[in-house]
């Protein structure tokens, strides 16, 4: 009887074995698309068995082992930046390509061209009022296509500074999050499924955004740092970080000019350099590199100004030291006016004399040539200058487009392969630690063969339980 | 923010769609637009030789423009030193006849008022102009550099014009497309651009001269202007000789600009142009390759072992 009574006791055991099997298995099942979640295995353990002591043996659950893979963590995490990155950049590359038209007709080398042409046509008509006023609508419109190429490449900036600011609140609200799962690990929710996966899932949305380096801590907390080491999560508490204008670099030619962006850590250290992957930094590289390359900042002019104030300097020079008739006095008149204090601000600035009439284009120059003005000025089209590296006007600007259309197609590349590498990456996770229905499955249908079966053994130990009472006399 | 993959399978798949769609999409693109470079990023490369290729396309079609215009005006030019050399052999015919022993006052003076008309219609030569501006006037087109001074015996000069303009041809070689009237009829001898030096060949100065000796019954002098006539005439079949020139210029300059363009054309079109063929074939892998991709997703049973439980 009193064997009996423990087979029931260990069978009863048993049925809270199983039972506990099959809740894990259905945890398991009900987050099998939660982000961030690890598989949990159930361990069971074979109770002891003697006869001899009448120890009836059985089984029990001890504590789910989580699958989780940090080796597969860490290489998700590790793919997860330059795809951010690449993203990024291609995203806000697109607007700022969009800004600087190669086509035919279109933008700054379309009206460089017709420019040029009406200077041409003046040459041989050089008293002509109808070929000197076409001269100025030329002009006209050339600084207007350079007006407009500028702001339509600045207009890109604040779209990025913009998303640089939401990348910035996205990345301390992740820190925040982790912080937060830290504490409730810390607090007694070790080994809780559910908190892990919460973990996790910031963790890797957060490596998406900004390069960073995780360090697990006894418990299961983990310390969150940027590569280079500055703290972003320490267990419980998190810091933030801030983006803002960055100061004007000391001896500057133009302080005035639109400042980069510049990251900074809690503690208020610069960090920016530190942003080296994710979302962050792709931001950070079109706004602090390749907008400035075009339209300056306080410690460059940018192209588009370099390409608006050489090009009007050299047809000013040509133009105020031209005169109307043969031996009379240089104008002294300008074609072109810009913004001369400020390097950056030249193509958004320029325009065309408002002095200048079409009367006072003298195509006279100073050797006396009746035309020498605007055939010099035509002869600018195949110029050179230093200034712009030894390249003419037209191929300075398409130099110039071909280097943001090639850093888009660079990034449109590297977010193709660095999104394939991800998702390599991340079905090897998904391999080693995500839920699999089919195994579920047969999880499933074992735990409830194992537990009918132990039902069975319940229902068989009680009939014969029942038998030896009947037998009992009365 | 990004969301964590929770079927990596499922992403990789839609990455590689996204790569044909892209394909397709190119193609497609490449075919309506007939261009293989419509973006920088296109072609990154290429970009500087397109636009640089587009701008000497311009620059050589406005020199064929100009050379255009520039063609009338020198046909005009020869055409008028061609009368002025008809005019003067009338005057030559005039003094030939005036220095003859035979000529009297009367008859030497009865050819005074023909002189002047010449005089008058090598003036209105000097005069000559089109759309407006007066060819011979060097840099200032907008009036004539001589006129038929009171009493029409002599010439006046109004200014004294600077050099004419010149043209480029497409390789920016210049071309010298006209002369001053000074030059044609008011020959300096020291190459000033002064009127009080004239040269032996002379126009105006032949003419003057004979007119002078007409009027006093000047034989000698008639004699002597014949001289400054024939020499006058000499000279003006060399400026004839420069407007040839030009026009031969004019019209070599038209035909390396038409040859040049052609080149031109075909270097843009091969950097820039779709290749039809290649991007219709493209374009067909393309949907055949998306067509494949989504049967066999399509055919990926999404079942698992839970299907079959129950």
């Amino acid at each position: 009887m009193g064997s009996l009574t423990s087979a029931l006791l260990g069978s009863s055991r048993s049925l809270d074995a199983f039972q506990f099997a099959l809740n894990v298995t259905s945890g398991n099942i009900e987050n099998a698309s939660t982000p961030g979640y690890a598989t949990q295995a159930v361990n069971l353990i074979a109770e002891p068995y003697d006869t001899g002591t009448s120890v009836a043996g059985g089984v029990f659950a001890g504590p789910s082992v989580d699958s989780r893979d940090l080796l597969a963590e860490r290489e998700v995490w590790q793919q997860a930046g330059p795809q951010g990155d690449a993203s990024a950049q291609s995203d806000a590359l697109a607007a700022v390509q969009n800004a600087m038209p190669i086509g035919s007709g279109a933008g700054i080398p379309a009206a460089l061209n017709t420019f040029f042409s009406d200077v041409s046509a003046w040459s041989v008509a050089p008293t002509s009022g109808s070929a000197q006023q076409n001269v100025l609508v030329s002009a006209g419109a050339l600084a207007q296509s350079f007006q407009a190429t500028a702001a339509a490449v600045a207009a890109a900036s604040p779209a990025v500074t913009g998303n640089i600011n939401s990348t910035v609140d996205q990345i301390n609200k992740l820190t925040g999050q982790i912080s937060a799962v830290n504490a409730e690990i810390q607090n007694g929710g070790s080994g809780n499924p559910g908190l892990d996966a919460t973990l996790y899932s910031s963790i890797e949305s957060l490596s998406g955004l900004v390069n960073i380096n995780v360090l697990q801590q006894s418990g299961g907390s983990v310390n969150v740092t940027l590569s280079s080491g500055a703290a972003l999560v320490m267990g419980s508490q998190s810091y933030a970080l801030s983006a803002g204008n960055a100061p004007a670099p000391a001896g500057s030619a133009d302080p005035l000019a639109s400042p980069d962006i510049d990251i900074q850590a809690s503690d208020g250290s610069v960090v920016t350099s530190q942003i080296t992957s994710g979302t962050l930094a792709g931001l950070l590289q079109v706004r602090n590199v390749t907008i400035p390359g075009l339209i300056g900042d306080p410690s460059q002019p940018g192209a588009l100004n370099s390409l608006a104030s050489t090009l009007a300097d050299a047809v000013n020079s040509i133009v105020n030291a031209g005169s109307t008739t043969a031996g009379g006095a240089p104008t002294g008149i300008d074609l072109f006016t810009y913004n001369a204090n400020s390097p950056s601000a030249a193509a958004s600035t320029l325009a065309i004399n408002p002095n200048m009439t079409a009367a006072q284009l003298g195509a006279v120059d100073a050797n006396g040539v009746s035309n020498g003005v605007p055939l010099d000025i035509a002869a600018l089209a195949n110029s050179t200058p230093a200034a712009l590296g030894s390249l003419t006007y037209t191929t300075f600007y398409g130099n110039t487009a071909g280097q943001v259309g090639s850093a888009l197609s660079s990034a449109q590349n590297n977010q193709t392969m660095s999104a394939q590498s991800l998702a390599q990456a991340q079905s090897m996770r998904q391999t080693d630690s995500g839920v699999s229905l089919d195994a579920q499955a047969v999880a499933v249908l074992q735990f409830q063969a194992g537990y009918q079966a132990i039902a069975k053994m319940v229902s068989t130990i009680q009939t014969l339980m029942q038998s030896l009472i009947q037998m009992m006399p009365t | 923010m990004t969301i964590p993959s929770i079927n990596p399978n499922s992403e990789v798949f839609l990455g590689n769609l996204q790569q044909i769609q892209k394909r397709m999409s190119t193609a497609a693109q490449q075919l309506s637009s007939g261009l293989r470079v419509s973006v920088a990023s296109d072609d990154p490369d290429q970009v500087s030789s397109i636009l640089q290729l587009r701008a000497q396309i311009a620059s050589v079609q406005q020199t064929q423009q100009n050379l255009s215009n520039v063609a009338p005006v020198v046909t005009g030019g020869e055409d008028a030193i061609q009368q002025a050399i008809q005019v003067l052999d009338t005057a030559t015919s005039l003094a030939t006849e005036g220095s003859g022993s035979t000529a009297t006052a009367s008859q030497r003076l009865d050819m005074v008022p023909q002189v002047q008309g010449i005089l008058q219609q090598l003036v209105s030569l000097s005069e000559t102009s089109m759309n407006g501006q007066f060819i011979f006037s060097g840099d200032t087109g907008g009036q004539p550099q001589y006129t038929l001074a009171a009493g029409g015996n002599t010439v006046q000069q109004m200014f004294q014009a600077g050099a004419p303009g010149q043209v480029a041809d497409p390789n920016g070689v210049m071309i010298s497309t006209g002369l001053t009237a000074q030059q044609i009829f008011d020959d300096q001898a020291d190459g000033s651009a002064g009127s009080g030096n004239p040269a032996p060949d002379n126009v105006f100065a032949a003419l003057g001269g004979l007119l002078t000796a007409l009027q006093n019954n000047d034989s000698a002098g008639v004699q002597t202007a014949l001289g400054s006539i024939q020499a006058a005439s000499a000279h003006l079949n060399d400026e004839s000789s420069f407007y040839g020139a030009a026009q031969n210029n004019l019209t070599a300059a038209g035909n390396t600009a038409s040859q040049t363009l052609i080149q031109l054309q075909q270097q843009l079109s091969n950097e820039q142009d779709a290749d039809v063929a290649q991007s219709t074939l493209n374009l067909t892998q393309a949907t055949t390759d998306e067509q494949a991709a989504m049967a066999a997703q399509a055919m990926l049973k999404p079942q698992n072992l839970f299907s079959y439980l129950g």
